[in-house]
Parts: C-alpha cells; sequence; structure tokens
C-alpha cells in the first residue's frame, strides 16, 4: 500500500484512494466500513472522503459478492447479440433470483444461495467486437452466446480460466471458449488477426499477428524504442512542432488537433507538467485501445515518453479503467521491463532526463474518460468534471499544473510521426483528418471487429460491406451509429449534404469532418451497426440506460434528465407510451445538451435527439395513450402490464388518472 | 468610515463683501453632502437653490434647503460646491472632501491633505470616488456598457447591473462549481479585427462575438468588451429547463416544508416554472428525516444536490465531513455514520441550503417563517460580535440568522452563539423588582424598589461600596455604570472577565460581548485587578456593600457566606441565581434581544442592539434602572455633577458618552450604521473566514455604502 502511495506526489496521498481500495478489495473480497475508516486514516481523510468514492465507483462493492464474481455487458452491441437471455441462463443456472433493476444507482449484484456465484450486469466491457462478453473474476469470455452460458460455470472449465489468465491475451481466453463451443468460432475472429486490403496498418501492426508477445523483447526485435532513441537527439520544441505539422487530432472522442494541445505548454513551464495517458476507453461500440494495452503494451509506451522528452514531463499515469485488469497487469510489466532497459526512470537512455510512468487504475465509471473528471479521479475524488473556464487541464490540471490528456491510440500515432516526420505523416489521410484511425464495428454485421485505415480513404459503405462482411444475411442496414454511442445515429436511406455534394451513407468517407458534416461525429471510431431486425426504441433505451448509470450528478440537466430519458423509454417500451412522450424526450434532450459541465450532456442528449429525429415513426406507434397510464405510489415495470393487480392511485386534482385505471389503458 | 474635526473656511464666492468664516467641521467621510448649521446660512447669506430629500437615522425623510455656491478652503486646498442647511455643526461631506483631495488619517484621526499629493490636490477624472484607482472593465450587460472593478464575479457584476441572476450552488463566500446551471447566460467576446484590435460598432463600442452556447456566469469574472445577455429568450429556456429537472425528483409538498416562505426552488418557480408537470415517472426516492448532526435535519428528497453544505463544512468550518454517495440521479448528501456534522458552525449550512433539505433541529416546524419579524442585532455570546437577524414574533423570539458583514463575521455565526437566547425565555426570569422586608424578597413597585436602593447606600462611604458591572453590559449602561459610581463616590468598579476556548473562525475567547466599551468607558480594569480588589476588600470587612449589575458574585470567587456577612447586597439583574436570595433589593433588567444600545467588539467595532421583542413583566431596560438610581441617589431627578442636562432616552446617554470619550464624538446612537463603525483598531487578527484583511474590507465597505 505504501508502495501505492508512493506513486504520487508528496502531499497527494488522496491520490492513493482508488488503489488503496482495489487493494482492499482484492484482499478482502468488499469494502467494509471498517475498510473506509481506515484506508481515510491512512491518507489522513476523512471517512466521508473514501464513502464517496467507494458508491461513486461501481466496481467497490460494499457486501462481499459470490466466490465467482460474473459481470455480463448489457450495452447496446452486447444486448443486441443477446447479453440479457445470456444473463437469464445464467441466473437460472446459479439459482440466483435477480433483484429489479433501476432500484439504485449500482445495478445490483446478486448472489447465489450457495455463495458460490454472483452476477452483474455491467456498462460496456469495451470489447463490442466479439459480443457478447462476460467477465468472470477478472478474465473476460468474448462471444457468450446465451446457449453457452453452462461453459462458464463448471469449476474445472472456470478454474482453467483462471490460470490462463495470469498472463495471457484474451485470445487464450477465447481458445477456451471456442474449445467449449465448437462451430460458432467462426470468421469474426479472424478479420482482426489478417489485415483486409482496404486497411492501413500503423498502430495495429502487430495486433492479432501470430507469435507476437507483450514483452519488451518481441518489441526490440520488431524496432521498438527506436523512435524514442531517435527523439530524444531531437530539440524538444521540433518534436511538438512534427506533431502539430502530422495534423494528428486526438483519437478519445473529440478530435482535438494533438500538436495545438500541447502548445498550450509553455516550454519555460515553472510548475511540473504531468502527461496522463486515458485508457479509461469505455465508450459503447469503441474496443481499440484494448488490443494496444493487451497486445502491443511497449507501443503505447514508447509514444508517451517520446510525449514526457517533448513536453518536459517527469511524471506520466496512464489511467486504466478497471475493467481491465489484465491490461493493467501487462503494462505493468512492461513499464518494468522498460525500467530495467533505462527506457524510463532516471537518466532515461542517459539523456539527464528523469521520466516515471505510473498505471492508475479506475473503477468502472464512464465518466472519468472526460479529461477533468479523469483528473478529478486520479486526484483520489469522485470523477465530477470540472468548470471550463477556469480548469483547462493545459492550465490547471491534475493537482492544477498543466496537463495534457491523450488517447492511448493518440499517444501511440507520436511513435510513428516521429518516425515518418510530421509532413510525411500528414499526407496519410485527408487534408485536417490526417493518419490513420483504428474503425471499431460492431453490432449486426458479419465480421464485427477492428480496422486501421487512413482517415478517409474508406466509406461507410466500403467499411460495413467489404471489411465487415455487411449486414447478417437476409437483412439490411437499418441504421449506423458511426463514433461510438453518443455520436448522433445516421439512418440508411437518409440523404446527406456534406460540402460538396449529396451522398448516401454508404457514401460517406469514414474521417472526422465528413461525419461532422453528416450530422454526426467521428468520436472515438466506434461503429454500431444495426440492421432492419433491430427495434429503435429498445436500442435507444439501451443508450439511455447506460447514461442514466454513468451520469456522475453533479450538474442538474444531465443528472435529472438521464434518468428522466430511461424512465419515459421504459414506460413506452412496455406499452405505456402517450402522445405527448415523443415532444417530451426531444425537449428534455434539448434541455440537457449545451447546459451542462461537461460533454456528457451531449453524449447523452444526442441519441435521443437523433434517434426521434430519425425515427419519427417508431416512436409514434409506441407513443399512443392519451393518457398516462396509472401510476402505483411504487411500481415495477412488470406490474405495470399486470394493471389489474394495480390500485389506481387517486388524484383529485386530475380526474383523468383515475378514469384512466378504470378503463384499463395500459 | 472615518470621523475628525478640522477647522475649515466658509466663504460665499458671490458676496466677496461678506468675510470668511473660519468653522471647527466635522469631517464625516460616510456622509456625501456637506451641511452648515442655519447660522452660518445666514452669516454668508447663502442662497437656497432647491430642497432635497435626506434621510436620516432614524428612517425619516426630512426636505432641507440646500444652499449654495459656497466655497470651501481646508489648509492649501478648495472646493465649490453647496450644503444643506441642518444640525448645529457644519458637516464636512465625502463628495467635498474627495473635491479637496483631502483624507481623514485613520490613526490620528485629523483631515489632512491627501499625502500622495502635499501640493496640488490630485484626483480621477471621470469615473472613480476611491483613493486608489481600481482597475476597471467595461462589461456590455442587456446592451448598457458598464464599468466594473476588476475580479468582480460576473455573476455579481449583472446583479449591480440590475439583473439578478438565478443560482442554486453559487454562494459568493465559497468556491463555485458551477453545478447547478442556473445561472447560465448568453455571453460573448469581443470580436477582433485582422489587426488583433477589437472591432468598433457605429456606437464606437466593441462589438460582441456571442457564444453559441449558454455560459454560467458564476465562475467567471468580468473582463474587457465581454458582454452579457441575461434575460434573452435562450436564456430563459435554459432556466426553465433546469428549473424542470429540479423539481422532478423534488417532493411537492411545499405546504408542509419546513423551508415555504424562503425556498429559493419556490422563488424561481414564480418565473421560470412550468403550471404542470411533464414528469409522468416516479420519483427516485431518497432517505427522509435524517439526523446529520446534533442540530441539523436532513431530508435527501428535497436536496438539489447544489453542495453548498460540503463546501461550507470543507472551506469555512475546516471540517470536511459531508459528501455525496450514489452517483446519477440516486446522488444523497451524507455524512459518514462514524463522522457527524457536530462542529460548532454546522448550522450555517441551513442558512446556505436553498431549498428544505438541510433544516434546524431547533427551529424546525416551530414557525412559518413569513409571521417572522427580524430585527437586526447582533450576537452578545461573546467579543467577536456577529451581526444577526432575530426572528421573532409576538415577543417571542424564534431563531437567530447571521447577518452579512465582512468587517465581522462574513456570512456565518456559531452555533453556540445562534442558539443562546433561550434563557430569554426562561421562567427563572426576574419579572418584578423585590424588596427585602424582613427576611423575605417581596415585589416592589419600581419606585419604592429605587427608593429603597438610594436609602439603602446612603449610609456607606465611597470606599465601603464595590460595583461589579459586566462585560454583557452595553456602553450606555456601562457609562451611567461609571455615572452611578461617581455619584456613590465609589472607586471599587470592575467587569468580570470571562473567557473560553477559541477556534480560529469566528468564536472568540472573550465570552463577553463589551469588553472592549468597558475598557474605552474605564469600567474594566486591566487584567482584572480591581476585581480582585473587590474580592479581597469584601473578605477583609473594607467593602460594606456590593451591587451586582448582570453578574452573580458566587460565580467570581465571593463565597456565599462572605455575601451573606455584606451588610448591602444590590442584585440588577435577568435571571434569578443562586446568589439572589442574598439580595437586599433586586432588580430585574432585559436581555440583548429586550434592548437599545451599543457595544464595541474585540476589534473595535461599534455595533448597535435594536429591540426585538418586549421585555417580560415589569423588567425595565437597565439603563434607565441605572439612570433612575443615580437620580435617586443623588435626590435630583434633572441633574448629576456629570450630567448637565436631562437624560430623557439612550440618545442621550449616547451623547453624553460621545461628547465626553473621543473615540465616539460626532456619533449617536441611532447613526450607527446596520453595519457598525470602527471606532478603534483594537486587534490586528485576521478577518472572518474567506474575508480579506481589515483595511481591505474597510475599503470596500467605502465603495460599497458610502451612505
Amino acid at each position: 500500500m505504501d508502495e501505492a502511495i508512493g506513486h504520487y506526489p508528496a502531499g497527494q496521498k488522496r491520490s492513493a484512494s482508488l488503489p488503496l481500495l482495489h487493494l482492499w478489495q482484492e484482499q478482502f473480497g468488499f469494502i467494509s466500513d471498517e475498510a473506509v475508516t481506515w484506508i481515510a486514516a491512512k491518507l489522513e481523510l476523512e471517512p466521508i472522503n473514501i464513502l464517496e468514492l467507494v458508491t461513486f465507483y461501481p466496481m467497490f462493492r460494499q457486501a462481499p459478492a459470490g466466490r465467482k464474481h460474473l459481470r455480463v455487458c448489457r450495452t447496446l452491441s452486447c444486448a443486441m447479440a443477446g447479453a440479457y437471455p445470456l444473463m437469464e441462463k445464467l441466473a437460472g443456472l446459479t439459482n440466483i433470483e435477480r433483484e429489479h433493476q433501476g432500484a439504485g444507482m449500482h445495478n445490483p449484484i446478486s448472489v447465489s444461495p450457495d455463495g458460490e456465484y454472483s452476477i452483474e450486469f455491467v456498462e460496456c466491457l469495451a470489447s463490442c467486437g466479439t459480443a457478447p462478453v462476460c467477465m468472470v473474476d477478472d478474465a473476460l469470455y468474448e462471444n457468450v452466446a446465451p446457449e453457452m452460458a453452462g461453459a462458464l460455470l463448471p469449476p474445472t472449465l472456470s478454474s482453467r480460466a483462471e490460470r490462463g489468465t495470469s498472463h495471457a491475451t484474451p485470445g487464450v481466453t477465447r481458445e477456451i471458449l471456442r474449445s467449449a463451443q465448437d462451430d460458432k468460432a467462426g470468421g469474426e475472429i479472424t478479420a482482426a488477426s489478417s489485415p483486409q486490403a482496404l486497411e492501413r496498418r500503423l498502430i495495429f501492426q502487430n495486433i492479432g499477428r501470430q507469435g507476437y508477445t507483450t514483452d519488451i523483447d518481441c518489441y526490440l526485435r520488431n524496432g521498438g524504442y527506436e523512435q524514442l532513441r531517435k527523439a530524444i537527439t531531437m530539440p524538444r520544441s521540433q518534436i511538438v512542432s512534427e506533431v502539430k505539422s502530422s495534423g494528428l487530432r486526438g483519437r478519445g472522442g473529440a478530435g482535438f488537433p494533438c500538436g495545438v494541445k500541447w502548445s498550450f505548454i509553455k516550454p519555460d513551464e515553472k510548475k511540473p507538467v504531468y502527461l496522463i495517458c486515458n485508457a479509461d476507453e469505455s465508450e459503447p461500440g469503441t474496443f481499440k485501445d484494448r488490443y494496444i494495452i493487451h497486445q502491443d503494451p511497449h507501443q503505447l509506451l514508447e509514444g508517451m515518453l517520446i510525449s514526457c522528452f517533448a513536453l518536459n514531463v517527469h511524471t506520466a499515469y496512464i489511467y486504466i479503467r478497471g475493467e481491465f485488469p489484465e491490461g493493467a497487469k501487462i503494462l505493468e510489466r512492461a513499464i518494468e521491463e522498460a525500467h530495467a532497459r533505462n527506457l524510463l526512470g532516471r537518466d532515461m537512455l542517459g539523456t539527464g532526463f528523469d521520466v516515471e510512468i505510473y498505471i492508475h487504475r479506475g473503477a468502472g465509471a464512464y465518466i472519468c474518460g472526460e479529461e477533468t473528471g479523469l483528473i478529478e479521479s486520479l486526484e483520489g475524488k469522485r470523477a465530477y468534471p470540472r468548470i471550463k473556464p477556469p480548469y483547462f487541464p493545459a492550465v490547471l490540471g491534475l493537482y492544477m499544473c498543466p496537463t495534457i490528456v491523450n488517447n492511448v491510440e493518440t499517444l501511440c500515432h507520436v511513435k510513428h510521426i516521429i518516425a515518418m516526420g510530421g509532413a510525411e505523416y500528414a499526407r496519410l489521410g485527408r487534408p485536417n483528418n490526417t493518419g490513420t484511425r483504428i474503425v471499431c464495428v460492431s453490432g449486426d454485421v458479419v465480421r464485427p471487429g477492428y480496422f486501421e485505415i487512413e482517415v478517409g480513404a474508406v466509406t461507410m459503405g466500403q467499411l460495413i460491406n467489404e471489411m465487415a462482411g455487411g449486414p447478417k444475411e437476409g437483412r439490411k442496414v437499418k441504421a449506423v451509429i458511426p463514433g461510438g454511442s453518443s455520436a448522433k445515429v445516421l439512418r440508411a436511406g437518409e440523404r446527406f449534404k456534406l460540402k460538396d455534394r449529396e451522398m448516401t451513407l454508404d457514401e460517406i468517407p469514414m474521417d472526422f469532418d465528413s461525419l461532422a458534416a453528416a450530422g454526426s461525429m467521428a468520436g472515438s471510431g466506434g461503429v454500431i451497426v444495426m440492421d432492419d431486425s433491430r427495434d429503435m426504441l429498445w436500442a435507444l433505451n439501451n443508450i439511455n440506460e447506460f447514461y442514466a448509470h454513468e451520469s456522475c450528478g453533479q450538474c442538474t440537466p444531465c443528472r435529472e434528465g438521464s434518468l428522466w430519458m430511461k424512465k419515459i423509454t421504459d414506460r413506452m417500451l412496455l406499452g405505456g407510451g402517450v402522445t405527448q412522450d415523443p415532444a417530451t424526450l426531444k425537449d428534455v434532450a434539448d434541455n440537457i445538451a449545451g447546459k451542462t459541465i461537461c460533454a456528457f450532456g451531449e453524449a447523452c442528449a444526442w441519441p435521443t435527439q437523433s434517434f426521434l429525429e430519425k425515427f419519427p415513426n417508431e416512436f409514434a406507434t409506441r407513443a399512443e395513450k392519451p393518457i398516462p397510464p396509472p401510476l402505483p405510489p411504487e411500481y415495477t415495470p412488470g406490474e405495470l402490464i399486470a394493471e389489474d393487480e394495480i390500485a389506481a392511485v387517486s388524484l383529485a386534482h386530475d380526474p383523468g388518472w383515475e378514469k384512466a385505471g378504470a378503463a384499463g389503458t395500459v | 468610515m472615518g470621523f475628525a474635526y478640522a477647522k475649515i473656511e466658509l466663504r460665499n464666492p458671490r458676496r466677496a463683501d461678506l468675510r470668511p468664516m473660519s468653522v471647527q467641521a466635522l469631517a464625516d467621510s460616510g456622509a456625501n453632502w456637506s451641511c452648515i448649521p442655519e447660522h452660518v446660512r445666514l452669516q454668508l447669506e447663502l442662497e437656497e437653490a432647491e430642497r432635497r430629500e435626506v434621510i436620516l437615522a432614524d428612517g425619516t425623510r426630512k426636505s432641507i434647503p440646500y444652499v449654495g455656491p459656497l466655497e470651501i478652503r481646508f489648509e492649501n486646498r478648495l472646493s465649490f460646491g453647496g450644503a444643506l442647511v441642518m444640525g448645529d455643526q457644519v458637516l464636512l461631506g465625502a463628495i467635498s472632501m474627495e473635491d479637496m483631495d483631502v483624507v481623514i488619517e485613520p490613526k490620528s484621526r485629523k483631515l489632512s491633505v491627501n499625502p500622495a499629493s502635499p501640493n496640488v490636490a490630485s484626483g480621477f477624472v471621470g469615473q472613480t470616488q476611491s483613493l486608489q484607482p481600481p482597475q476597471t472593465v467595461n462589461v456590455q450587460i442587456n446592451g448598457v456598457w458598464r464599468q466594473f472593478p476588476k475580479g468582480t464575479r460576473l455573476i455579481e457584476a449583472c446583479e449591480q447591473a440590475g439583473s439578478y441572476v438565478p443560482r442554486y450552488c453559487y454562494h459568493k463566500k465559497l468556491s463555485s462549481p458551477g453545478n447547478c446551471r442556473m445561472c447560465l447566460i448568453e455571453m460573448g467576446m469581443p470580436k477582433v479585427g485582422p489587426d488583433r484590435k477589437p472591432q468598433l460598432g457605429p456606437d464606437g463600442k466593441p462589438e460582441i462575438n456571442w457564444m453559441p452556447r449558454p455560459q454560467i456566469c458564476c465562475a467567471t469574472d468580468v473582463s474587457e468588451g465581454l458582454g452579457v445577455r441575461t434575460h434573452s429568450p435562450m436564456v430563459e429556456e435554459c432556466r426553465r429547463g433546469v428549473m424542470e429537472f429540479l423539481l422532478i425528483n423534488h417532493p411537492l409538498d411545499c405546504p408542509i416544508c419546513d423551508q415555504a416562505g424562503e425556498c429559493r426552488l419556490q422563488e424561481f418557480s414564480v418565473e421560470y416554472g412550468r403550471q404542470d408537470s411533464r414528469f409522468l415517472e416516479n420519483k427516485v426516492k431518497k432517505p427522509k428525516n435524517i439526523e446529520l448532526g446534533p442540530r441539523v435535519t436532513l431530508d435527501d428528497e428535497r436536496c438539489i444536490l447544489c453542495s453548498r453544505c460540503i463546501r461550507f463544512s470543507k472551506e469555512i468550518a475546516k471540517d470536511d465531513v459531508l459528501g455525496f454517495v450514489d452517483r446519477g440521479s440516486f446522488s444523497t448528501l451524507t455524512a459518514h455514520p462514524g463522522k457527524r456534522l457536530e462542529n460548532n458552525y454546522s448550522l450555517n449550512t441551513v442558512d446556505i441550503c436553498p431549498v428544505g433539505a438541510l433544516t434546524s433541529s431547533d427551529f424546525r416546524f416551530k414557525m412559518r417563517i413569513w409571521f417572522l419579524k427580524e430585527t437586526k442585532s447582533f450576537c452578545t455570546s461573546c467579543a467577536t460580535g456577529c451581526n444577526t437577524l432575530i426572528g421573532t414574533r409576538e415577543d417571542a423570539i424564534y431563531r437567530q440568522t447571521p447577518r452579512e458583514n465582512d468587517a465581522v463575521n462574513s456570512c456565518w455565526m456559531c452555533d453556540y452563539g445562534r442558539l443562546n437566547f433561550d434563557y430569554l425565555q426562561s421562567d427563572r426570569r426576574l419579572l418584578e423588582p423585590l424588596v427585602r422586608d424582613q427576611d423575605r424578597l417581596q415585589p416592589a413597585t419600581w419606585s419604592h424598589a429605587l427608593q429603597s436602593v438610594a436609602a439603602l447606600l446612603r449610609p456607606f462611604a465611597g470606599w465601603q461600596i464595590a460595583i461589579l458591572a459586566s462585560g454583557r453590559m452595553t456602553n450606555e449602561e456601562l457609562w451611567l455604570t461609571a455615572r452611578l459610581a461617581e455619584s456613590l463616590g465609589a472607586t471599587l468598579i470592575d467587569i468580570v472577565p470571562r473567557s473560553g476556548p477559541a477556534d480560529d473562525i469566528l468564536l472568540s475567547a472573550d465570552r463577553n460581548p463589551n469588553t472592549s466599551g468597558a475598557r474605552l468607558l474605564r469600567v474594566a480594569s486591566e487584567s482584572a485587578t480591581v476585581l480582585q480588589q473587590i474580592k479581597e476588600s469584601i473578605y477583609s470587612g473594607q467593602v460594606q456593600a456590593l451591587i451586582s449589575l448582570g453578574e452573580n458574585p458566587l460565580e467570581c470567587g465571593i463565597a456565599p457566606e462572605q455575601l451573606a456577612r455584606l451588610p448591602l447586597y444590590i442584585a440588577m439583574d435577568l435571571l434569578s441565581n443562586n446568589s439572589t436570595s442574598y439580595a437586599s433589593v433586586v432588580l430585574p433588567s432585559l436581555g440583548f434581544a429586550e434592548k437599545r444600545g451599543s457595544m464595541i467588539n474585540g476589534k473595535g467595532r461599534l455595533q448597535r442592539l435594536n429591540r426585538a421583542v418586549r421585555g417580560p413583566g415589569e423588567a425595565r431596560d437597565d439603563w434607565d434602572i441605572l439612570r433612575s438610581l443615580i437620580q435617586a441617589i443623588s435626590g435630583n431627578a434633572s441633574a448629576t455633577s456629570s450630567q448637565p442636562a436631562g437624560t430623557y432616552t439612550i440618545e442621550d446617554v449616547f451623547r453624553q458618552m460621545s461628547e465626553a470619550v473621543p473615540e465616539l464624538s460626532g456619533l449617536t446612537l441611532s447613526r450607527i450604521s446596520d453595519l457598525g463603525v470602527q471606532v478603534s483598531n483594537l486587534d490586528k487578527t485576521p478577518g472572518p473566514p474567506g474575508e480579506p484583511a481589515q483595511e481591505k474590507v474597510r475599503e470596500r465597505e467605502l465603495e460599497k455604502h458610502p451612505q
């Protein structure tokens, strides 16, 4: 524990809150009251400071879980692939009666009567290309079709999986599952292993490569750390200007030019400058960073070390999401290896430059992907995003010092910019949309997976139909969410007016500016495809549930609005939609977007706004009741349908409600 | 603010034939206009230019002639202007002082020419009145360009411009998290041309580039060329949206909510609320009626998560006990069960809670607040003298809340002081004068009681009498106590020190509210030496008569048997106590909320108590008792040696005192502002939490309240 505290500057002990909580939970299984007071005392904090964290981050449990803890992803891509039936199956097999959803903020954990298993629905595990996915303790299982649920449970299989995970890539666990299920392994995985013709692999050169391992020797054999050696011979300002001239735009979602961000740091800055690698990959539909971390960790380290050198950063953190326990271990080991070769640490490569990189694990909060939320979380607080102005990270970031927060993929690109030179790199892709980027395709396609393309060199149609194998047999694409679930949905058959001409969905080039012009965004590169079998209300409800669960609750519009939208779509889905619902939904979304502290406001409002705009009929036909259903004091959606058993509430001010109950309108 | 006497020369510039008048004037930077008495006007034959309405300190309005031109000279300075004809002395107002570039030196209390420019009057043209030029910036608020000092919060600037921006989370004394989103406004920056200079519109003012998204104004300071719209359709839309969001999960049971009447949700609902609810779902259930600490009750369903209480606890009370648990819409305010909200400042969270989430366990559901009458006063539980509002109804006190005064207590007060009023409503209150008849104290009329005291004291020489005064007495009472001692020829007089542990927030170690006043009026000795003497003299038998005024001799080291042995013991007090039974005469007096009077706090600030309730029974105002006693003793209703004029009101007492005490000169009781007046600089300890140094506060006051 003291070692964990040592990862943070003196006087910043509070930052060690999350690491200590993780350590405690690993040791004792859950965070007891005693743990809260003990950790608070250890870090010289008030107990409430720790209690605030335990209840904010869903990965921390305040009660013991089963001996095997199963986490099933319930977010859109997994849900489309059958996560809900999988959950039911698992619950049946383990004799667990799941508590009803929505009773509180956490997806409840249910423990089997024998204490052997516990199951929990979780939000996106960032493996949408292999949906549905499920975690058994720290091991990820991919492509777990509901009928395979049983395969997760027999102790023999689980223990084998556990043994396999200690230093395994997801490939190993995949192997195990594949052996449990012969015929389903199919083509979806091969997409990842061998690059397609339309791809241009830069970052993902070594991902899925046969025989490529995560250790430093393998990396060095493949030309690793050459660019770092080159960079340290360059003047710092030159590295920054190379990045600037490369035109690299952030790959985390906002697409902000990386070089511009870097140039906010004054070369003569007196305060310490921090670099944070944002590895909190949790935007539904996005699963690119996972592969870099799990299969090519040194590439990330090299990119970071070059960036540290360029920005005069002596301490850098990798904020990795809590659901990547294996990734954290792999990165820890990579750091150790790099340390042993003096690629980082004191006097790095004899340059006289000291640099340390530490891993900081999140604990299940999507909002930590927002850079100021991430900084707060790294400071050991609830991940409440900061107001900007005045707290621009480049000025007042981590510990109120200038801080650069970059996405994993963005930092990896730095290495290739040094290799190619900024100008040469800028020739990849299109003007203002340079380089390559990894696009993740999930949902209703034959071969979901990741594809690294030159930005803008591939159209949506090529991506879906050629690279991802097109829609499943007999199905047509109905809608595409092009940049993670926050991006506005695009409807097949829509005509998009781009700068020069009108085009169809299939013709849109996959770049930042074209997708923005089409009214959506390239975001984090997570493309979710929905075919004509999908109910748009159901899809929106799934997304709404994600945002209602992940809203940090700091500012009013998002805190109240995200849950409200979810409740409305819940009710509509269960047949209780009233005529004003679509209008109310739109109003609620409009009242959130642009009014919140951080971009989460837009992220949760855009799906609702765009689904309603693009698929008005699907919503209108589910919202035909003239008056709302009777509202019992406490009701559950199940009870709402079994209307007979509900005593209608008498509401003196609105007799319409009572009539509704009597007339049985539900 | 400051006062000083200065010799000035007055002339009528139109009448060279009239000789100038040299007068002693009271320079008062707290008054805008200069005043001259009628006889000066007659002498200089000044003409009436117009009539002006003035508001007197007691709130009455009067129409007063304004005469001029009047030439004022002080040393090498000159000013032309007019003056109001009122009062009986020449008063030099701030406008004339500014005009002459003269200042009041705070230390010597003398008027002098501005030392920064001793030979020529210097000043700033166009705008500022203060001595140091505050840097100002131009801000356009709702189409009107205004100037604000640099560093002004935009939300404050809007308020000063008359456009109040609704807010929940923002509190001017706390950090700004910007979480409620109620203060969203439209903001714009000056358009910058290719030459990097602001582009000017046809009116010569910078053109503004409006941002497409609304911005919060609680976390931004004003900056040059900033544009703001506080009531545009977009802004109103935002506010309506936020209001709706805040109410969907909030209980709508206002009639039974204790916050009703002072609830910000209710207030802003009037402007931005919807008539109907569009929320057809169940509300989020949260804990209710939680004892967050011994004095604060929490209803989490009413909480709008503005985090004011959390920030107060952390930033002001330095006791980080509150926090949110859970997430999203389920976020819940709470304290850790092992460490509750128990600090001595906990009730301030109730004051700043904009809704009915945090309520005072003492006050809740006792009284609807719209029935409360609020009287401005200050707390008398320690030497800090936190400014307060006393909430009363029909002569009963229901609560005390802090009143903002940046020179004293900022916006806060401690729980100890706040709740320390119950004793006024105690059944131990003395309700009528008591006079010993045989062996028993019997109710008596006031005149009988006072005459008895005079008669009982007559046999004793001054050196046989000791007076035990109190640091809880007002200046007026202390002044009269000193006069009483004079008329008795007594010299053994002191107050009883009272101390307790101090914190470095507001609570002072000196638990007497008026030690400074007692020292100034020479009633209190340094380090209680006289008190020691009194005790010894009682013990030795030299003192035969003891008068205690609001103090219990048994609690300051005088043994019961010594008290019993004393031939005469007179007690004036609020409550009966274990020493009352030894008294020959008991005179019931009034508590701090029942009377007027002034006190000087530990930092030398003169403040005024105002009467919030009437005293019970026949209890009389302390100054009145003392005045009558002096009269009874000197056998003369009109005068004593030190009181040449009649003393009919407490104002008269103050006047006599201000004439004799230089620190109070030029003041009257009514003229003490609601925020008090600094009369001496007694101590250099830091100001209230979250406030700049005293000097800064004073400067700011000068700007804010030029009276």
